[in-house]
């Protein structure tokens, strides 16, 4: 078979089986996620108290955050190496050590601190096609 | 095919005429599944390429996609672009030679990345186990998905210095 018949319109097309739509529980009035998605924000007000604020501000400079690689059957192991020695600075052994544990135990911690820092983390590793996401540390 | 290789200071690889076409395809069809895409939940694929940050807490990862999904998703198409660019040379009589700056490689590692994302999911490859398919056109999406994944660990082990 030819490559021109392989080029069919598989990508665009979304698989139906196993697609289910995902339908989140609707939620009341303005969102107080904080200052952290503010700073991120090019333009656009977020609705919030000063009250709430003060609150999130709070809760967050004592808590720390936590940003999860989580593995995935899809990337390189040496891509994921990769990506940690060119993104967080670590060196080779430190980056194979978190990859392995990534591949190994299935997610690993690669970066703790404030809110703001691991969402940017987080956003970075989803550019590189990771599988990241933030929690609250002591989770 | 021979994948990326580093010369002295560069590193490049040759591709025939239905190489650049497939992959040409495959950026055009990916760009279409970012650029058209719906609501969370409607496509694998794209769930998978633009994650949800909070795992345990759907509205902070609303919050976060509601702020960040367009950028990032504005940084996969502009990548998406950059190597359809360099695909697009006028073609050699031998090949088409790619030869990558270092903003190229960054471009051509992501996307290789995000192509191979969409191609699992397009495929149902869901765990580390070889991947089986179930009839020919999973056959297809596999092999042009371990031939992406050829590509890109030879781009990183040029880049690996």
């Amino acid at each position: 078979m030819g490559v021109a018949q392989l080029a069919e319109r598989w990508l665009v097309e979304p698989e139906v089986a196993g697609s289910s739509p995902v339908v989140h529980p609707t939620r009341n009035g303005p969102t107080s996620v904080g200052p952290f998605l503010f700073k991120l924000c090019k333009a656009g007000p977020v609705e919030q108290t000063l009250e709430e604020t003060v609150l999130d501000e709070l809760t967050v400079s004592d808590q720390p955050w936590i940003t999860l690689v989580w593995n995935d059957p899809v990337n390189l192991m040496s891509y994921v190496s990769w990506v940690f020695r060119s993104y967080f600075g670590v060196d080779r052994p430190e980056a194979e050590r978190l990859m392995l544990q990534v591949h190994n135990d299935g997610k690993a911690v690669v970066a703790t601190g404030g809110r703001e820092e691991m969402e940017r983390h987080v956003q970075a590793m989803h550019g590189f096609g990771l599988w990241a996401s933030i929690q609250k540390g002591d989770e | 095919m021979s994948g990326f290789v580093r010369t002295a200071d560069t590193v490049s690889a040759t591709f025939v005429a239905e190489e650049v076409a497939l992959l040409t395809d495959l950026l055009s069809q990916f760009a279409s599944v970012i650029g058209e895409r719906g609501a969370r939940g409607t496509d694998a694929a794209v769930d998978r390429l633009l994650p949800d940050a909070y795992r345990d807490n759907a509205e902070y990862s609303d919050e976060f996609r509601r702020f960040t999904e367009d950028d990032l998703a504005a940084g996969k198409l502009h990548n998406a672009a950059s190597v359809a660019q360099a695909l697009a040379a006028p073609p050699l009589r031998r090949g088409t030679p790619v030869v990558l700056d270092d903003a190229a490689v960054q471009s051509w590692l992501r996307t290789l990345t995000d192509l191979r994302l969409t191609l699992a999911a397009r495929a149902g490859i869901v765990s580390d186990e070889p991947p089986v398919p179930k009839d020919e056109r999973e056959d297809m999406l596999i092999a042009i998905y371990d031939w992406l994944g050829y590509l890109q660990q030879s781009l990183i082990e040029a880049i690996d210095i």
